[in-house]
């Protein structure tokens, strides 16, 4: 798996093995193998009920794993009780302790560790620095808006300088707009002290914006961890692809073998041909996946066929023009739907298609990723 | 439609749902109230009513002719100030008890699951729904030289004698807890199962094991879930009249037994309502400062 490509062979900052979580008998999350290296913006990504936030919640030592270890920095943490692991959390719902000022909510932990008032105090100040709230100290979380609550919490997880934070979809209770400067605010942040932050989202454009490595989980197993962008490029399964940004999927039926090897396509009534060597059967069912902004498109006349390798003959069935880009729909003789994205520097033949228009779509062999699953 | 007459009707149903009751509270809580006043200004006379009106016709004028006379007695009479003390104290030491049973009960039912919880729940209302008067008996059953505890106690030949348990202050304590306790488990429950479990898992997270968390999360959040149910049970310990007349000694002072001493034996109605007065005051101004005090918390 790309995990272990990424560790390099040395140990890893956090290392999971064959961690297995069961509520009454169902597997929330099950055997999953994870390693995350220092100082990286490491995202959780998945659907509600695939299990992220029970594996980051067993990372916090806040659920306790059914098997399998966890390490931190080499050192075995899976029997360690919550209070006593070098990680700390930032909660969904911030839990914030509504009967303390937000100065007290920060120095927390400083107060459980036994730090110097001192001490303590100039933590709590370089804090409310750090997240812009100075002056806000004395003020109860009450009184805060949903924005600075969501700092407050951010800097009380990171008040006892943990080895690695964990978020739990920290920004899912913001607006759009504030989310945005929120994500950025984080990545600064994070860059800033240079934490490993571990962060759960069900938002994939949150993750992709954000994450330097993401781990997408589906149905308690953890499917595929890589960069955002082998992510996109690279999908593991349709699933993932479609999880990912938007794609088409083609499906093809392989015939033949070696040299020989075809996919053909009831989809798009012609060949499907990808780069690189496949290891595929007489028979087999294969996808290839396709970007809607990789897909070409240009006007056919009538009656004329696309009939080569990669193309498609179909009508534009919905255009939605937003400005920089424009959405086409259009629906192929197969009758299957796909879409079609286009950045404003189109070249003419493009500008003119029309609604209703008869189109050729073609996409090019590297555009392509041939998914067995 | 919000014609004029239905904008008069609906403002006719609204003064009605708050009138009734204010005229409920009016007739039967004022007007005795002032009636017990009255009485309490009055004075001693062997008569039908057995006291002195408090107004009369001085020479065609109407005029108050009573006087303080019952109050001073009260302050003069060192039984009536040890028994207000003493009533204060029983109450006070029973509310620390009904939260020391009460605490741990409302805690349990709080963090079960939602079938157990209404089982609990019901279980704690339970008692509620037989007279306090016959689990007081059931007390003394158990209690009495010849009643189960010390019956089960000789029988194990743990004791050769029945050991002293009626008539002890741990008769009186043990009726009063056990008779108040749902008022200090509800409003205890209501508080703790609004606490976000949320909280509780932060606290551990930042370094706080169960006990620091109790001490600096969990309690401090039910305080108001404390204070409501201490005076549910404070409040009605002080003026309890039957526990200790059933369980207590004859030396066991309350406030509630020397109230009816004094109103039934003594026939003494306006000495009887001064203590009475006095109690109110005494019940009443504490908690009128311990409103004012939250109130003025919540302001800050």
């Amino acid at each position: 798996m790309a995990n272990t490509e990424a560790s390099g062979g040395q140990s890893a900052f956090l290392s999971i093995r064959n961690i297995c979580k069961e509520f009454s008998g169902v597997r929330a999350v099950n055997d999953v193998d994870l390693d995350i290296q220092q100082g990286e913006f490491f995202c959780l990504l998945g659907g509600s009920g695939s299990g992220k936030s029970t594996l980051l919640r067993m990372i916090a030592g806040l659920e306790k794993p059914s098997s399998g270890t966890i390490r931190i920095d080499g050192q075995d943490i899976t029997e360690t009780p919550a209070w006593s692991r070098p990680v700390n959390m930032m909660f969904q719902s911030y839990a914030l302790f509504p009967h303390m000022s937000v100065e007290k909510n920060i120095g927390y932990g400083l107060r459980q560790d036994k730090w110097e008032k001192a001490e303590a105090e100039a933590r709590v100040s370089e804090l409310l620095e750090l997240v812009q709230m100075k002056e806000y100290g004395k003020r109860k979380p009450h009184q805060l808006s949903g924005g600075q609550r969501q700092r407050v919490a951010l800097a009380r997880a990171l008040a006892r300088k943990p080895k690695v934070l964990l978020l739990d979809e920290p920004l899912s209770a913001l607006d759009k707009k504030l989310r945005e400067d929120t994500q950025r605010q984080l990545v600064a942040i994070q860059k800033e002290i240079g934490t490993t932050f571990i962060m759960v989202t069900h938002d994939q454009e949150e993750a992709m914006s954000i994450a330097t490595r993401i781990g997408v989980m589906d149905n308690a197993k953890l499917i595929q961890v890589d960069t955002p962008r082998e992510l996109y490029e690279k999908p593991a399964n349709r699933m993932i692809a479609g999880f990912v940004g938007q794609v088409n999927i083609f499906e093809g039926q392989v015939s033949g073998s070696g040299k020989n090897q075809t996919i053909q396509s009831k989809d798009t009534g012609n060949a499907l041909e990808v780069l690189g060597e496949h290891d595929l059967a007489d028979g087999q069912t294969v996808w290839v996946a396709v970007r809607p902004e990789r897909l070409l498109i240009k006007t056919r006349a009538k009656g004329r066929a696309a009939a080569a390798p990669n193309k498609a003959a179909g009508r534009v069935t919905d255009i939605m023009y937003l400005g920089n880009i424009t959405h086409f729909e259009i629906t192929l003789k197969s009758g299957k739907h796909v879409r079609l994205t286009i950045s404003e520097h189109w070249d003419e033949e493009e500008a003119t298609v029309r609604l209703g228009d008869r189109v050729e779509i073609s996409f090019e062999k590297r555009a392509a990723v041939l998914l067995t699953r | 439609m919000s014609g004029p007459k239905t904008d008069f009707l609906s403002k006719l149903g609204s003064r009605l749902v708050i009138g009734l009751p204010m005229f409920w509270l009016l007739l039967f809580f004022l007007v005795p109230f002032l009636v017990v006043l009255q009485v309490s200004l009055a004075d001693l006379r062997l008569a039908q009513p057995p006291f002195t009106p408090i107004f009369e016709w001085l020479d065609g004028i109407p005029s108050y002719v009573g006087d303080l006379e019952n109050y001073e007695f009260l302050f003069s009479d060192d039984l009536y100030i040890r028994s207000y003390l003493n009533s204060v104290k029983i109450a006070f030491i029973s509310s620390l008890a009904c939260l020391i049973v009460g605490y741990p009960i409302a805690y349990v039912i709080a963090r079960a699951d939602d079938a157990l919880r209404n089982t609990l729940l019901l279980l704690v209302i339970l008692p509620f729904w037989t007279s306090s008067l016959l689990r007081i008996y059931a007390l003394i059953g158990m209690y009495s030289p010849t009643g189960f505890i010390n019956s089960w106690l000789i029988s194990f030949g743990l004791i050769s004698e029945p050991i002293q348990l009626m008539q002890t202050d741990f008769a009186v304590y043990s009726g009063i807890v056990i008779t108040y306790l749902p008022l200090m488990v509800l409003p205890l429950y209501a508080a703790l199962q609004k606490l976000d479990e949320d909280l509780l898992e932060a606290s551990a997270d930042l370094g706080a094991g169960p006990l620091k968390t109790f001490w600096q999360v969990t309690l401090p959040l039910s305080l108001p879930g404390i204070l409501a149910g201490c005076l549910l049970v404070f409040i009605p310990a002080v003026g309890e009249y039957i526990i200790p007349a059933l369980l207590g000694g004859s030396g066991q002072l309350m406030i509630g037994k020397t109230l009816w001493t004094e109103f039934f034996n003594n026939r003494d109605w306006p000495l009887a309502s001064a203590v009475a007065m006095v109690m109110l005051a005494v019940l009443v101004i504490p908690m009128m400062l311990l409103r004012n005090a939250q109130s003025q918390e919540g302001r800050s």
